[in-house]
């Protein structure tokens, strides 16, 4: 949370954008999370502690906005909510 | 022959924000990815956790194996350090290094003080090269405090400093010794 997507990781193959700070990929076409890495690095302590549920998480989800390219420049359109 | 040192830093954050920063470590390969490029939990004891730390070089996987303990409530010491593959030529095969990390509150200004001590053990004929790998060591610890500091300022941009803690004590989020750090800092634990 807070971490600047735009110095992600654009992973082509996936059409996914890596997180900088914690490697969580979403979906660059729906916004959606498709993996957290750290579930295989650190699954054998995700089991050890009763404080960490997993199944609280809220649905992480990337925010899409229109955009148009015009002479070279990505012009996007703000939401009226922001 | 011994050779110790120490960091001493003010940290602009709060003791439990500090802690909680350092046992985030779902942030350690992606954040300080120019540290380091996997880790591998190798073994678990209490609150000893023992890693193989790896970085691709030459198209092969080098690194080291650590044992890090948490010792409650803002302590963290590192130990145990082992060049992998054991065959690799490392300055771990000549040199014990022990750290000890303390975060101590500074209430006043809510912010946090940082002590790193660093013993290393060395050879006698590698002793002149001692203030060379002083300067490494601080080097690569300055830099991963300051990664972790801008990741915690950002955070506090947005959802403010006093909302900041609250970001590691959500259900969902996991940290190192999770339990143990909502006795001494979660919600009613009066830290």
């Amino acid at each position: 949370m807070g971490a600047s997507l735009s110095e992600g990781r654009y992973r082509s193959a996936e059409g996914a954008l890596e997180c900088p700070w914690h490697g969580y990929s979403y979906s660059t076409a729906t916004g959606e999370l498709l993996c957290n890495p750290n579930d295989a690095i650190f699954g054998c302590l995700k089991e050890l502690y009763q404080s960490y549920q997993p199944e609280k998480r809220p649905e992480y989800k990337l925010q899409a906005y229109s955009y148009e390219l015009r002479a070279g420049l990505v012009h996007v359109r703000r939401p009226a909510s922001l | 022959m011994k050779f110790c040192f120490s960091v001493v830093q003010e940290l602009d954050c709060s003791l439990a924000v500090s802690v909680a920063a350092y046992l985030d470590c779902e942030h350690y390969i992606f954040l300080h990815k120019s540290l380091t490029d996997s880790v591998e939990i190798v073994k678990v004891d209490g609150f000893k956790i023992t890693v193989h730390q790896s970085w691709k070089a030459f198209g092969l996987k080098l690194g080291h194996a650590k044992t890090g303990e948490y010792v409650p409530p803002a302590e963290f010491l590192i130990y145990d350090v082992k060049p992998v593959p054991r065959w690799f030529p490392s300055i771990h095969h000549v040199v014990d290094m022990k750290t000890r990390l303390r975060y101590a509150a500074v209430p006043e200004r809510d912010s946090t003080l940082m002590r790193f001590d660093v013993e290393l053990d060395i050879p006698f004929w590698l002793w002149p090269m001692r203030r060379f790998l002083q300067r490494l060591i601080e080097k690569l610890h300055a830099q991963q405090v300051l990664e972790d500091m801008v990741m915690i300022k950002r955070r506090e941009k947005l959802v403010g400093r006093k909302n900041l803690l609250a970001v590691y004590l959500k259900d969902h989020h996991f940290c190192y010794h999770k339990d143990e750090f909502l006795k001494h800092f979660g919600a009613g634990a009066g830290a």
